[in-house]
């Protein structure tokens, strides 16, 4: 079934094939019949003509298939292409009539008329796929300099990876640190193995991002062909977006801070980093691509909320993790600063985010980790970082599963959780050796001070469950080393008040769970429950629904033996309190009657 | 990009009336080549974004790899980063009061008595129980409401324990729903339509985010046990039109938390092992042929089934919990089958990675005899959902789960039936009602929403139903509006047609 649709779509797409025969054959016919007027000729035979309408016909009949493929929205250019295309086959039809009849003076006017229609036609054609103005582009004077891609100005830690710069792109490492302009300036400043904080290096749109576009982007999408319907040769065009919606997405203070912008869900950045062959990849396979800077550059602009009229840092001092085209990182991380981190260890404020890897966590581990039942995914869409839950198989990880699980996977790994499994102390100098980690969950374990130890000075950790481990007072030293934390689980461990109190103190920035914050008096006193003597305790609602659930009386000893209704032995379970005085009856309906007159009931009862 | 429905949708396609149909034009009765060919083409472009979208991690090979080709973890099935990794939803069916829990009206013990205005009302409907009532007496809360906690919200005397941690809680106090009876509202709540036939919560949030203990079902429901009150149906946790493979699965009290799980009688493990193998290739050969999604859910239920014959006795066993459980959760706890109980079955499922748990407690319908039946429901309910959040906290799950209390609706401000000096009754209200959330990235401590002073209408701030859901799922990772399904020609979601995350509930 699905192969006569593909045959279909396939006949749409040979359009472009298809069209050029009856350009060729009809412009041919038109001249040996010029010829043919002028020395008084035969016309030309008739099966020539029908193949020339036959192949009118077909390139017309393609061109409309191909109009229902995605991508060709109507357009003033299409719509006279696609009536100047019928007309054409139209008319070469009527031609091939008249030539079949014999009228040979208006087979040769249909033929005039076919090939006056087919040239607008073929012109219009080529205007979609070739751009506006294309033909007549040559004429045109360009007093637009040569662009020349910018590169990434050498700050540490900051530079790009020269082996994944494209080498097709021959380029002067031009230097911005003093020279905004990057044409200029090839003398580096700022050593990279100099530890010191640079001066902000300023870029700005306008000199920056905006010849950019116009070299990799505004052929497509500027003022000639905006593809998608989009532009990208104005701050208006960019801003409005494309038939996709906008390109650029601003937060909406939910999950992003207002107007800052969503690098992961803006098209403008993350097509640039899908694999070549991906349909979406921009700009197409074919054409130049952007420089590892060039991406770089964008990166920053649209980290700085995409300013088209204020300049942009490029990043003092912070560490970007260059983007690769094969493998997109999580791309708006926010970067560490390990200097300042290790310093500050004991201010509130230094959290170290961790860093993603750069290349996609290894399929063969990946499948190990499935295989076993171990839960396994991205921290969010898109990024390398792994979330790790032993949930399932926890019961049956030892150490040395955990580690041969874990292995291949040691620099992937965001968030991971052993809870409940078998692991020792063995497990945690792997733990610590992984460099993203940061949360790490290792509730109800036979986790001790000396695994723990191995923790020591972690730098991006920041969330560590010890709830139900063997964990004592002496840990405070680990945890003290850790310079990101800032939520701490110790309930159920072995601490005492003390040592909890002291770690409290000396860790003021961590929020420390012991179990013991919220107020338990409350929850130990429950005040008895008192009913009021006047209230039918055992009546159900009027239509019939369940009556109260009386079992917390039970307790009660009612003072009586007897039902004061009925004379039966008195059951416990239903019983009522009456001016202080606890009294039973024998079933649930005796308390009714009760309470219809309680003093004469009562007074059936010893005194 | 959407999410991964278009790879049901092209399992669909390949069985349904319409693809027999088509191919059996195609044989023979001769359909216009022109017109087939583009509803071919289109669903060709479906199977291609499919095919793309199935990237990221590999099916797992071997027994499980035909239950795993869909697992939407495979490619990723979220939007954004979750804050939320499971939910706890305690569901307090039949309608709670808010006047006698979270939304404290003074007026209405001033007014105690007094007609309802038709100013307030402003004609309405009232349900059919109440609706014909001569008079409409307004009815005042007869327990105290005092401010707790540094947030200071408040919170009746029925709620002692809830009261302890009112700063860990974000209450609603202006939820609204758009049904008046007990069955299409709390349809509505679970599976975002009024009528049934829509999956429930947790079989979307199964299709969507997959499982994270393979060994347990993702969507787990506990009754709490001879409550009677208003019925409750598998449907509520079904999985409506989604493959039946993603229906939550109900844990009972007693013996066996799930029914027929253990082999029978002279059935060996090894003999189930091998015959769930045999049965299963007998099985991948029928999809290959007839790609009949109930092929697939049913392999995918039999190796649950089989994983489940170990993982639920281990997760059902409470006999190991320390005192200390029976104390912080009441000694209700120590029978099986009772809120408390169910509580604390739920952290133990919490711990061990199950998605969606759901407790539904029934009885909260009191049209008569208000003041003493709401006392008995929060008496059995009060401690151990404190204890819960509680529990989970202290234990580092609380920062990654959401948990969620309440009704499908609220009750009136005026007595149903006759008002006496001690007891009334009060009938079903849509218009608002409170609910309460915490955990997972929810502003602790805060109140949302405000009634009037007669607690009729909203005034500030209204929730609606849809709402919630796009709010927890936003918590889940999901975007509400991408997480759809189709199904008979169109793309179902939770949150059918509206639905909006509410910023102000999420820190």
């Amino acid at each position: 079934m699905d192969f006569f649709a593909d045959l279909f779509a396939v006949f749409g797409r040979s359009h472009p094939l298809l069209l050029h025969m009856p350009i060729g054959m009809l412009v041919g016919l038109g001249f040996v019949e010029l010829i043919a007027v002028k020395r008084g000729h035969q016309p030309m035979a008739r099966l020539y003509v029908f193949i020339a309408a036959c192949t009118a016909v077909f390139a017309a009949a393609s061109g409309l298939v191909l109009h229902e493929e995605p991508g060709y929205e109507s357009s003033s250019v299409l719509e006279w292409h696609e009536w100047l295309g019928i007309a054409t086959a139209a008319f070469a039809c009527v031609c091939f009539a008249m030539r079949l009849v014999g009228a040979i003076k208006f087979y040769r006017i249909f033929l005039l008329l076919s090939v006056v229609v087919m040239i607008p036609a073929g012109h219009f054609g080529a205007e979609m796929t070739h751009g506006k103005g294309f033909l007549w582009e040559p004429f045109e004077t360009s007093d637009e300099p040569e662009y020349v891609p910018p590169v990434l100005p050498k700050i540490p830690g900051n530079e790009v990876d020269p082996e994944s710069e494209d080498p097709s792109d021959p380029v002067d490492s031009t230097d911005l640190t003093n020279a905004s302009d990057p044409e200029n300036g090839d003398k580096p400043t700022a050593e990279n193995d100099q530890p010191q904080i640079p001066e902000p290096i300023l870029a700005s749109y306008e000199e920056h991002i905006a010849p950019m576009f116009a070299a990799r982007c505004n052929k497509c999408h500027g003022e000639r062909k905006s593809k998608g319907d989009l532009r990208m040769d104005s701050a208006d065009a960019i801003l409005a977006g494309g038939e996709n919606g906008e390109i650029i997405v601003f937060g909406m203070g939910i999950d992003h801070p207002e107007g800052a912008v969503v690098i992961e869900e803006s098209e403008i950045y993350q097509r640039l980093l899908l694999p070549l062959d991906d349909d979406d990849h921009m700009p197409p396979e074919s054409k130049t691509q952007l420089t590892n800077s060039e991406i770089e550059f964008l990166r920053l602009w649209l980290e700085a909320g995409a300013p088209f009229e204020e300049p942009f840092e490029l990043g003092a001092g912070k560490q970007v993790p260059p983007p690769t085209v094969k493998d997109p990182p999580k791309p708006d991380k926010p970067k560490p600063n390990p200097e300042e981190a290790t310093s500050a260890a004991n201010q509130a404020t230094a959290v170290t985010p961790a860093v993603a890897p750069t290349e996609a966590a290894p399929q063969e581990a990946l499948l190990a980790l499935t295989n076993a039942l171990i839960h396994v995914q991205p921290v969010e869409p898109g990024s390398t970082m792994l979330w790790v839950d032993f949930a399932a198989p926890a019961a049956t990880i030892d150490d040395a599963q955990a580690h041969a699980l874990l292995q291949p996977l040691q620099g992937h790994i965001g968030e991971l959780s052993l809870a409940r499994t078998k692991i020792t102390d063995a497990s945690l100098s792997q733990i610590a050796a992984m460099p993203a980690l940061t949360r790490l969950d290792l509730r109800n374990t036979a986790i001790t001070n000396t695994g723990l130890a191995e923790l020591q000075g972690h730098q991006v950790l920041q969330q560590l469950v010890l709830s139900q481990t063997q964990v004592t007072d002496e840990a405070a030293a680990t945890l003290q080393s850790l310079p990101s934390l800032h939520r701490l689980w110790v309930w159920d461990a072995k601490m005492t008040a003390d040592g909890l109190a002291a770690l409290r103190n000396s860790l003021p920035h961590v929020h420390i769970d012991a179990g013991d914050l919220s107020n338990p008096e409350v929850l130990e006193t429950e005040g008895d429950l008192v009913f009021n003597g006047d209230a039918p305790l055992v009546d159900g609602p009027a239509d019939g629904e369940a009556a109260p659930a009386v079992a917390d009386v039970a307790s009660l000893t009612p003072i009586n033996t007897v039902c004061p209704v009925s004379g039966k032995p008195v059951d416990p379970k239903y019983s009522v309190v009456y001016e202080g005085r606890v009294i039973g009856f024998c079933c649930p309906n005796c308390p009714k009657t009760f309470w219809e007159n309680p003093e004469a009931c009562l007074a059936k009862l010893p005194k | 990009m959407t999410h991964s429905s278009e790879n049901h949708d092209q399992q669909d396609h390949a069985m349904n009336r319409r693809a027999f149909l088509r191919r059996t034009a195609a044989a023979g009765l001769g359909l216009s080549v022109m017109g087939q060919s583009r509803v071919l083409a289109a669903s060709a472009r479906c199977v291609a974004a499919g095919g793309v979208l199935a990237g990221g991690l590999p099916a797992v090979p071997g027994g499980h790899a035909l239950n795993d080709l869909q697992d939407p973890i495979a490619n990723g099935g979220l939007h954004h980063a979750p804050k939320a990794k499971r939910v706890i939803y305690l569901f307090q069916s039949g309608g709670p009061s808010q006047l006698e829990t979270f939304d404290y009206k003074p007026l209405l013990n001033e007014r105690n008595g007094e007609q309802l205005p038709d100013s307030v009302r402003k004609g309405q409907r009232l349900t059919g129980m109440s609706g014909n009532q001569s008079s409409l007496p307004l009815a005042g809360a007869q327990f105290a409401f005092q401010q707790h906690g540094q947030s200071g919200g408040w919170v009746s005397e029925l709620l002692p324990h809830t009261a302890t941690i009112i700063d860990k809680l974000c209450v609603v106090r202006s939820m609204f729903t758009e049904a008046i009876n007990h069955d299409p509202a709390i349809t509505f709540f679970l599976t975002g339509s009024q009528i049934a036939g829509r999956p429930s919560m947790g079989a979307w949030l199964d299709y969507g985010l997959g499982s994270i203990n393979r060994n347990l079902p993702n969507s787990v429901v506990m009754v709490t046990k001879n409550k009677g009150g208003q019925p409750l149906y598998a449907r509520l946790w079904g999985s409506g039109f989604l493959p039946a493979r993603y229906q939550g699965v109900q844990f009972r009290a007693g013996k066996d938390a799930v029914l027929y799980l253990q082999d029978p009688q002279g059935v060996t493990s090894e003999s189930r092992r091998r015959m769930l193998s045999a049965v299963g290739g007998l099985a991948k050969e029928a999809f290959k042929r007839e790609m009949d999604q109930d092929i697939l859910s049913r392999l995918a239920q039999d190796e649950m089934a089989y994983r489940m014959q170990s993982s639920v006795p281990e997760a059902a066993d409470l006999s190991q919990e320390p005192e200390e459980t029976y104390q912080l959760y009441g000694e209700d706890a120590r029978t099986p089958g009772s809120y408390a109980a169910n509580c604390v079955q739920a952290r133990r499922l919490a711990e061990r990675g199950v998605r969606f748990i759901q407790l539904f407690h029934q009885g909260w319908d009191q049209h008569g005899g208000l003041p003493n039946a709401i006392r008995t429901q929060c008496r059995e309910t009060d401690q151990a959902s404190a204890a819960l959040v509680l529990d989970l906290e202290r234990r580092g799950l609380l920062d990654d789960t959401l948990v969620i209390w309440g009704g499908e609706f609220g009750r009136t401000n005026y007595s149903q039936g006759r008002l006496t000096n001690n007891d009334y009754g009060r009938d079903h209200h849509p218009r608002c009602f409170s609910m309460w959330m915490a955990g997972a990235g929810v502003n602790a401590g805060t109140v949302y929403g405000e009634t009037d002073p007669f607690g009729y209408n909203i005034v500030a701030d209204p929730m609606h139903v849809h709402d919630l859901q796009a709010t927890m799922l936003h918590q889940l990772g999901v975007d509400h509006t991408r997480l759809t399904y189709k199904h008979q020609g169109r793309r179902f979601r939770l949150t059918d047609v509206s639905g909006r995350v509410i910023p102000e509930l999420l820190a």
